[in-house]
């Protein structure tokens, strides 16, 4: 009976964070699409999103690129297949890691951000004070959030996809002695726009995650400090799983076997 | 005073889960009039104003605006009636991701849609009726100490000359001759916008300097109403005790066991 009584209590819980975010989501998308657009946050946010994003981004990418190129030679050598490498190298990067790799580092370093700064104002009451001054917190807040990480995430990638083909291109010249010529014509020859089109579109869908989760949890934050910090775990957890799930459907979607 | 029914809250109920704060709040203020509400922590005052003013939402009752009804409004109905509403929070609620000015100008410029620079040379001037200096208008909250910070926050309040204005608890962690410059400025600002006001406060010198009439709020409901000339004969057990600070009488602290 305890044990039926703890399932309820755990399922109800569950409905009603599913219901909360549903409709805090209707609202953020509602406030996202109709007007008033408030261009300076939104040119705010993306310089935060995005520009301060590439030296944590462009690392991430050109160490992943490098290791990639490394482990596939360490095995594909094994059966004379080190001309497959520049294909393998930059298919994982466009398709997969990319957007991946790009959208963990930003939730970890802007969600994380959007929800302590979100958390601070609710519990300072400035989201009340945005109220009385009549101006819609959804609008204000989190349509500028959505909008620039949904434009500069893919920008993001493109970035990350050409630093993290560069990083292998690095080490297959450098380390592994392949030629510069036939290295990049192998890269090419196999890339198709689907790939990279893919990959782009997966991190307009990270963005948009990470930017609501980030908004979502500092918005609902209660309490003082410790609410804040809660809510700031609770953004980058809860968006770095999402991105996973996503990235899963996304890729049946565009690259479905069978 | 010209007697006319400027605030009328009629059977206002309250809940938060099984916590009844509010248990049918009956209170009405003229135009011009000043009502200090006056309670112990924790009785429920916050509430009140916040259902007023529609940052939050009854669960019962009636909330009258000049003979509009306004407890279920919402929309662009809602944001016409914000324009009346000026509101000081306890706690200043001043953005601090933005320079004091815009602040006391940010309700000119993203609801009355004013220039940034006609907004900017009001919001200077609304600084100085408070007794701080144009310089003052280029620090960022952070800069400032809590007295200016209230300073600032009445600026703000009164930048777009409401109708109504709201303190809450606007004395409240100041020493005490800040909190009587702060009570004169109030006193002051309402006079010149001949605006209708309603604060919330546990500071006595502050209800005698403010008020023209006093309600106390105990248990969810007004318990006494009546002018400030009264208050100290008012032949009330709760209000005597109230505003003399005595521990003994019928209001009973309770102080939680762990």
């Amino acid at each position: 009976m305890n044990f039926l009584a703890v399932l309820g209590k755990v399922f109800l819980s569950f409905l009603e964070i599913t219901g909360k975010l549903a409709i805090f989501t209707a609202n953020s998308v509602w406030a996202t699409i109709f007007p008033r657009y408030y261009i300076r946050a939104i040119l705010r946010q993306m310089l935060e999103i995005g520009y301060y994003s590439l030296p944590v981004v462009g690392l991430t990418a050109i160490f992943t690129g490098a290791v990639l190129a490394l482990q596939s030679y360490t095995g594909f050598s094994r059966f004379n297949a080190e001309s497959s490498i520049a294909s393998v190298v930059v298919l994982s990067i466009t398709r997969e890691l990319g957007p991946v790799l790009a959208g963990l580092m930003v939730a970890g370093r802007v969600g994380a951000a959007m929800a302590a700064e979100i958390g601070t104002m609710r519990v300072t009451e400035q989201i009340d004070a945005l109220f009385t001054l009549s101006t819609n917190p959804f609008k204000y807040l989190i349509g500028p959030r959505l909008i620039a990480a949904i434009i500069t995430l893919p920008l993001l990638v493109v970035i990350a996809d050409i630093i993290g083909v560069y990083g292998g291109y690095l080490v297959s010249i450098h380390k592994l002695g392949f030629s510069p010529g036939t290295y990049l014509r192998n890269t090419f020859d196999f890339l198709e726009a689907k790939d990279v089109i893919s990959g782009l579109v997966k991190a307009s869908v990270f963005g948009f995650i990470i930017a609501l989760m980030g908004c979502y949890n500092g918005f609902n934050s209660r309490g003082g400090a410790q609410g804040v910090g809660q809510a700031t775990t609770n953004a980058v957890v809860s968006a770095s799983i999402l991105i996973l799930c996503f990235n899963y459907v996304i890729t049946e979607l565009f690259f479905a076997v069978g | 005073m010209s007697g006319k029914e400027k605030i009328k809250v009629s059977g206002l109920h309250k809940s938060f889960g099984s916590k009844h704060v509010l248990r049918g709040v009956d209170i009405s203020v003229n135009q011009g009039e000043s009502l200090v509400v006056i309670g112990g922590s924790g009785t429920g005052k916050s509430v009140l104003i916040k259902n007023i003013i529609g940052i939050m939402n009854p669960d019962k009752g009636s909330i009258k605006i000049d003979g509009e009804e306004t407890s279920r409004i919402s929309g662009g109905k809602r944001d016409s009636f914000m324009h009346k509403f000026g509101y000081l929070f306890q706690g200043g609620a001043l953005f601090d991701s933005i320079p004091i000015w815009e602040n006391v100008a940010f309700g000119l410029i993203q609801a009355h849609g004013m220039e940034r620079k006609k907004a900017r040379d009001i919001a200077i001037q609304k600084l100085n009726s408070v007794g701080l200096g144009a310089d003052v208008g280029e620090l960022f909250s952070s800069d400032l100490s809590g007295g200016m910070q209230k300073r600032v926050a009445l600026a703000r309040a009164i930048a777009a000359n409401p109708e109504i204005i709201f303190f809450d608890e606007p004395t409240t962690g100041l020493d005490p001759i800040m909190a009587d410059i702060i009570n004169d400025l109030i006193v002051q600002c309402s006079k010149e916008l001949n605006a209708t006001t309603i604060t919330i406060t546990h500071d006595m010198a502050s209800t005698r300097k403010i008020a023209d009439k006093v309600a106390m709020l105990y248990e969810g409901k007004i318990i006494w109403q009546g002018t400030k000339e009264k208050m100290d004969n008012s032949g009330n057990k709760f209000v005597e005790q109230f505003i003399h600070g005595s521990s003994k009488g019928p209001i009973e602290i309770k102080l939680q066991d762990h």
